[in-house]
């Protein structure tokens, strides 16, 4: 139950919070511009792989080489037919690459004589000189099906041709890929609860102690802890609308985004979006209450800020330690804050389903965290160094 | 009425305050002289429940203040030397706060607050954000913020610092006005002529101890002086050290 005295606070810190649209903006600017820059990556990382998928080529004179024309499709070519009268340097269209067979193909190749083909390609465009280089290099192995071909015909083995077989195996498999943007995914919500309530915590802490009006607060007849209460309470909101409006509001936008293009699979159901904020709520409440601390101990706003800028990276920094050690967390670490809402994240959102024991004792672990940390900036705040800015 | 005791406080291997012992009376205006760095905001500070001494006993209204200073605050309307104030706040929102934090409600509340705006007569300044303020506009928020709950006693610390001539006489009439219903009023300052005009009765300190504490013209008297200012300077020794210095 919030005393009268909680309340007050509570409702002064917001007002005064309000009114600042600086720290208004940057509290939400995160919630708000973080889901389109998420619509936005997702784009670009999906036209970068349609852009590594399989060319569209045009050809020139098709009907002089059948046999080419079926080796092309059976490698996934798209193909286009491109008019025979036509001039190729009058433009080849919308496509990678214009292969023209040149006059004298079929009857050159029959003949068992080298046959031309000719490939048109805008080379200042670099996925284009990509396909081209593709397509050349597919009409090379054609080549050498032939070539192998008149070798048996003539008694020699095809062997003899190469000295040195060199194969290459592409390892950037799109799985990898996906895996890497769902890790981005998780990242971007987690970080959230972080990002929300970081410059409000700052100005009602350390603004408290650089607008000088600390010493006045501490001579009034509510204890640190009311105080620190009411001040908390406030963050707590900005963490907990700002985490809401990520994760709502980024799931949603994430319906709209080509995940199968990327190959990603998520589940974005309002369950999983329930399901998710209610795992990362508990992390806005122990959140707002260390950064309160933190401001708290720093003599300025500016220092505030370097250091609760440092502290956002912890959930980033403890994933990626956890992938690169590639084990997933068990016993009393396992809910650990952020340990906890990481692994039960990724569940919700990739399986549909988080692991619930880890969610709820996580969750709980948090808000003791949050009650400790209060407990501690009360003591900050009785203490005689505070009064050394205030 | 608040009583000081024999107290002490050091930071470290510096001891700010050595020996401090006064009385600031109900219905009398009591003020703290003392160069800078003498321990006369280390005294106020202690008696508001900020610092801890090392020793001795600080009374508000005959409780000690370290054993409940929570119930000591609600009778301490204290007024800082850096006013502190909002600046995203309204002059009202800040007499509405601090009436709150004392418990203040409803209708009191509101009377108390136009009450405070009427005796400082900052009507026309009420609903403006106080960023943009003078220094004396600022000086009479921090004032009606510090007696809106009314309470029984007063500390302030050097008020008239950077305040023009009609805001000084304004608070001088106040302070006179308070007294007079019978509060105690315990003020430090550097403005000798505002000290000897004001005060009931002076307390010099100097390097942590009381070297004086009687009434101005007791203190000129004792001194052998022409006035305050000369009876400071020699009382504290300040004259001597700067030439030593």
């Amino acid at each position: 139950m919030m005393t009268s005295l909680i309340k007050t606070v509570f409702k002064k810190e917001l007002k005064d919070t309000l009114r600042d649209r600086r720290t208004v903006f940057a509290a939400l600017a995160y919630s708000f511009i973080g889901p389109a820059m998420l619509l936005v990556i997702i784009n670009f990382a999906a036209s970068i792989i349609e852009e590594s998928s399989d060319p569209v080529i045009a050809i020139q004179n098709a009907d002089q080489a059948p046999y080419l024309m079926a080796h092309l499709k059976g490698e996934g070519y798209e193909i286009q037919t491109f008019d025979s009268d036509k001039s190729p340097a009058n433009g080849i269209g919308d496509v990678d690459a214009l292969l023209t067979i040149m006059p004298g193909y079929k009857k050159a190749l029959s003949e068992g004589k080298g046959a031309s083909v000719r490939i048109y390609v805008d080379e200042t465009k670099q996925s284009k000189r990509r396909a081209a280089g593709i397509l050349a290099r597919d009409i090379a192995g054609f080549s050498r099906q032939i070539v192998d071909q008149r070798m048996v015909a003539n008694g020699m083995p095809p062997s003899m041709r190469q000295a040195i077989r060199v194969e290459q195996v592409d390892l950037s498999l799109s799985g990898a890929q996906a895996k890497q943007i769902s890790f981005m995914l998780l990242y971007f919500f987690i970080l959230a609860p972080f990002f929300s309530s970081l410059s409000v915590s700052i100005d009602t802490a350390a603004g408290e102690r650089e607008r000088k009006s600390l010493q006045t607060l501490l001579v009034q007849p509510i204890s640190t802890l009311d105080l620190v209460i009411g001040k908390w309470l406030m963050a707590v909101m900005f963490g907990i609308v700002g985490t809401a409006v990520t994760v709502f509001g980024g799931m949603n936008v994430l319906t709209f985004a080509p995940l199968d293009v990327i190959g990603i699979k998520l589940n974005l159901d309002v369950a999983s979006q329930v399901a998710l904020f209610l795992s990362l709520a508990p992390l806005a409440f122990l959140v707002s209450s260390l950064q309160i601390w933190v401001s708290l101990m720093a003599k300025s706003y500016k220092e505030a800020n370097t250091y609760l800028q440092l502290m956002s990276f912890t959930p980033v920094l403890i994933g990626v330690s956890l992938e690169l050690s590639g084990e997933t967390l068990e016993g009393a670490l396992s809910f650990a804050p952020i340990v906890a809402q990481l692994q039960a994240s990724r569940g919700i959102i990739t399986d549909g389903a988080g692991d619930i024991p880890t969610l709820v004792i996580g969750g709980v672990v948090c808000l003791l965290l949050s009650a400790i940390g209060l407990y501690f900036t009360s003591k900050k705040l009785q203490s005689e160094t505070i009064l050394s800015a205030a | 009425m608040i009583t000081i005791q024999n107290i002490a406080k050091s930071y470290g291997d510096v001891q700010a305050v050595k020996d401090v012992s006064f009385e600031a009376k109900d219905g009398e205006i009591t003020t703290l002289l003392g160069a800078n760095g003498s321990g006369k905001t280390t005294t106020l500070r202690s008696i508001c429940g900020l610092l801890n001494i090392d020793q001795g006993n600080i009374l508000v209204e005959g409780t000690n203040v370290h054993q409940d200073p929570i119930e000591i605050r609600k009778s301490l309307g204290f007024v800082p030397d850096e006013f502190g104030l909002y600046s995203r706040l309204t002059a009202r929102e800040h007499l509405d706060y601090f009436a709150a934090l004392h418990g203040m409600k409803g209708a009191e509340k509101k009377a108390a607050i136009s009450e405070i705006l009427d005796l400082l007569n900052i009507n026309d300044l009420a609903d403006r954000k106080t960023d943009g303020f003078s220094l004396g506009e600022r000086a009479k928020v921090a004032l009606g913020r510090a007696l809106v709950y009314r309470p029984k006693n007063f500390i302030l610390d050097e008020p008239t610092r950077g305040l023009d001539v009609v805001s000084i006489r304004l608070l001088r009439g106040l302070l006179r006005n308070l007294k007079d219903r019978g509060h105690a009023i315990l003020f430090s300052s550097h403005v000798m002529a505002e000290v000897a005009e004001l005060s009931d009765r002076v307390v010099i300190i100097a390097d942590g101890h009381v070297v004086a504490n009687e009434t101005p013209q007791a203190i000129v008297k004792q001194a052998g002086t022409q006035n305050l200012e000369d009876a400071f300077v020699q009382l504290t020794g300040i004259e001597e050290k700067e030439m030593v210095a």
